[in-house]
C-alpha cells in the first residue's frame, strides 16, 4: 500500500519526516490515527456489508430487520447469480471480451500515436495533438444517440465489437496522451544510439522503446480494462440481446428479478463479482493506477 | 469538495497509516458507477437496507426511513452514494497538490512561528486554489452528466423529479423512441458541457505554466 508514496511528488518525505508530522503532538497523533480508522470503517463498510450479505443464506438476506453477520456461511446467492439466464460465464466473458478487444485497440492505436507525437518531426504536431485529446471535451454519453443511429446502419450496434469501439474512443484520448508522455521521457541518447548502429524506426520502438515504456503500457491496459469493464451507459443501449449482456446491465437485470421482487442476496453476490476484479487489480497494481490518474485527471 | 480537502490534508504526510486511509478512500473510485449504485440502492432499501439499520441502531433515526418515495430524500441518497464513490478522486489530487507545495514553503512559515492552522489557512489553501477549481468544475461536469445513479437508485421518481439530462435523453431517444427529439437534446447538452471543459482546459493550461 506504500506505493501510494511514490506516486505522487514527495517533497514532505525529507529527513525531519521522521515519526511525526511537522509541529504535531502525540495527543493530536493518536486522535488524527483515530479519525483516519474511523474514515476506514466508513468507507469499507459498504463493501463489507455487500460482501457479508452475498454469502448469507437466501432467505436470510431477505430478511427484514437485517442482520449484521450471517448466521451460516452459504454460497447459495453464488450459485443463484451463476445459473442466472444465460449464465454468469457468458456474462463474464462477454465483459472480458469486450474488455480484451478494448485493450488490444487502445494500445495498437496508442503506442505508434505517442511514439509518433514524442519523437518524430510532423507539420502541425501540435494541432494534432490537440485535436486527438479534443474528445475529452465532449461528453460521450451526449452523443450516444446518434451513435446508436449510425452504428445500427453498419450493424455494430448490438455486438461486442461496437461496444468495444466505443469504450476504445472513450480511452483513447488518454492513453495517447500517457504514451507519448512515456516516449518523451526516455532520453535521446538511446535512440540515437540505435540509430548509429544502423536500426530503423521501427525497430527501435521494438527493440528499445517497448520494454521502457512498459510502465506506461501497463497503465493504458489498467485503465482501458477498468473502464471498460464497468462502463454502463452504452453497454445498456447497445446491448439490447440478453445473451450479449455484460456484467453491470446482468446486474441491473438480477434487480429486475422474474417475478417482480429483488432477490437481494444473488443482487450482492453479483456486486461482489462485479467489484472484485476492480479492487484487485487496483490493490496489485496500485502504483500504475496513480500514477495514471494524476497524469490524466489534470490533464 | 470541503471534505475532500479536509481528507486530503488529514491524509496527505506519508505516515503509514495515512496512507492506507488513502488508499482506502480511493478505493470506490475504481468500482463501477453503475454497480456502487446497486450497492447503495440495497443499503437503502427500506425493508432489507442496512443503512437505515445502523442508523437506528446508532439512535440517529427514530424507524428505518422511505428513501426513494421522496424526491429530496432520493436525492439525498443519490448524494450520500456518489459521495462515497468518488471523494477519493478529489481528495487525491488535493493531496498531490499539497505534497507539491509543502517542503520549503512551510518550513519557512514554521520558522517564522506560523501553527498548524495558520499554514493551512495561509499557505495550503491559496496554493491549492487552482486545485480546487479544477476538482470543481470537474464535479460540475460528471454531475451534469450523471446517468447510472439515477437510472438505478431512483428511475427518474418520483413523478419525474429525479430525471437528469442525461436520463431525459436516454428515456426520449430509447424508452419513447423520439429519437430525433434525443438528438436535440443531446447536442444541447454538448454545448453546455463544452463551455464548462474549455473552462477546465484553460485553468490547467495555467496550472502547467506556473
Amino acid at each position: 500500500m506504500t506505493a501510494f508514496a511514490d506516486a505522487a511528488p514527495t517533497a514532505a518525505a525529507g529527513p525531519r519526516n521522521k515519526s511525526r508530522v511537522v509541529g504535531e503532538s502525540r495527543p493530536i497523533a493518536y486522535l488524527v490515527g483515530a479519525i483516519c480508522i474511523a474514515i476506514i470503517t466508513i468507507m469499507l463498510m459498504p463493501i463489507v456489508l455487500s460482501v457479508l450479505a452475498s454469502i448469507k443464506p437466501p432467505s436470510e438476506a431477505q430478511q427484514s430487520p437485517p442482520s449484521y453477520l450471517p448466521s451460516t456461511l452459504s454460497f447459495d446467492n453464488y450459485v443463484k447469480v451463476f445459473e442466472y439466464q444465460a449464465g454468469l460465464l457468458t456474462y463474464v466473458s462477454n465483459s472480458l471480451l469486450v474488455a480484451g478487444i478494448t485493450i488490444v485497440l487502445c494500445l495498437a492505436l496508442s503506442i505508434p500515436a505517442g511514439y509518433g507525437l514524442a519523437r518524430f518531426k510532423i507539420w502541425g504536431k501540435e494541432v494534432w495533438f490537440i485535436l486527438l485529446l479534443a474528445p475529452l471535451m465532449i461528453p460521450y454519453q451526449a452523443l450516444l444517440t446518434p451513435l446508436y443511429l449510425s452504428f445500427a446502419k453498419v450493424g455494430l450496434a448490438n455486438s461486442h465489437l461496437g461496444l468495444a469501439i466505443v469504450h476504445t474512443v472513450l480511452q483513447l484520448p488518454f492513453s495517447i496522451y500517457l504514451m507519448r508522455n512515456s516516449f518523451e521521457s526516455i532520453p535521446r541518447e538511446l535512440e540515437e544510439a540505435a540509430k548509429v548502429d544502423g536500426s530503423s524506426s521501427f525497430q527501435t520502438l521494438l527493440k528499445i522503446f517497448l520494454p521502457l515504456v512498459l510502465p506506461g503500457i501497463v497503465t493504458v491496459t489498467l485503465f482501458a480494462f477498468i473502464a471498460s469493464w464497468n462502463e454502463f451507459l452504452t453497454a445498456l443501449i447497445f446491448m439490447n440481446n440478453e445473451d450479449s449482456f455484460t456484467v453491470p446491465i446482468l446486474l441491473v437485470s438480477v434487480r429486475a428479478g422474474r417475478l417482480g421482487a429483488v432477490d437481494w442476496g444473488a443482487l450482492q453476490a453479483g456486486v461482489v463479482i462485479s467489484i472484485l476484479p476492480c479492487v484487485l487489480i487496483y490493490l496489485l497494481l496500485q502504483k500504475y493506477y496513480v500514477a495514471g490518474f494524476l497524469n490524466g485527471a489534470v490533464k | 469538495m470541503g471534505l475532500g480537502f479536509a481528507l486530503a490534508l488529514l491524509t496527505a504526510p506519508n505516515r503509514p497509516l495515512r496512507q492506507v486511509t488513502r488508499a482506502i478512500i480511493f478505493l470506490p473510485v475504481v468500482i463501477g458507477l453503475g454497480t456502487s449504485s446497486l450497492l447503495w440502492f440495497w443499503l437503502f432499501d427500506q425493508q432489507v437496507g442496512q443503512f437505515n439499520q445502523i442508523m437506528v441502531d446508532l439512535g440517529i433515526f427514530k424507524e428505518p426511513a422511505v428513501w426513494f418515495t421522496k424526491a429530496d430524500m432520493a436525492l439525498t441518497a443519490v448524494i450520500i452514494s456518489v459521495t462515497w464513490k468518488v471523494i477519493g478522486f478529489g481528495m487525491l489530487l488535493f493531496v498531490a497538490g499539497i505534497q507539491s507545495i509543502q517542503g520549503e514553503v512551510s518550513e519557512a512559515a514554521l520558522i517564522d512561528g506560523a501553527n498548524y492552522w495558520q499554514r493551512v489557512w495561509h499557505i495550503i489553501l491559496p496554493l491549492s486554489m487552482r486545485t480546487i477549481l479544477l476538482t470543481t468544475l470537474i464535479s460540475v461536469i460528471g454531475s451534469m452528466l450523471a446517468f447510472e445513479q439515477f437510472y438505478i437508485m431512483t428511475g427518474g421518481n418520483p413523478r419525474g423529479q429525479t430525471f437528469t439530462s442525461v436520463y431525459w435523453i436516454y428515456q426520449n431517444s430509447f424508452i419513447s423512441f423520439k429519437l430525433g427529439y434525443g438528438a436535440a437534446l443531446s447536442i444541447i447538452l454538448t454545448l453546455i458541457v463544452l463551455v464548462f471543459s474549455s473552462l477546465q482546459v484553460v485553468l490547467s493550461n495555467r496550472s502547467h505554466k506556473s
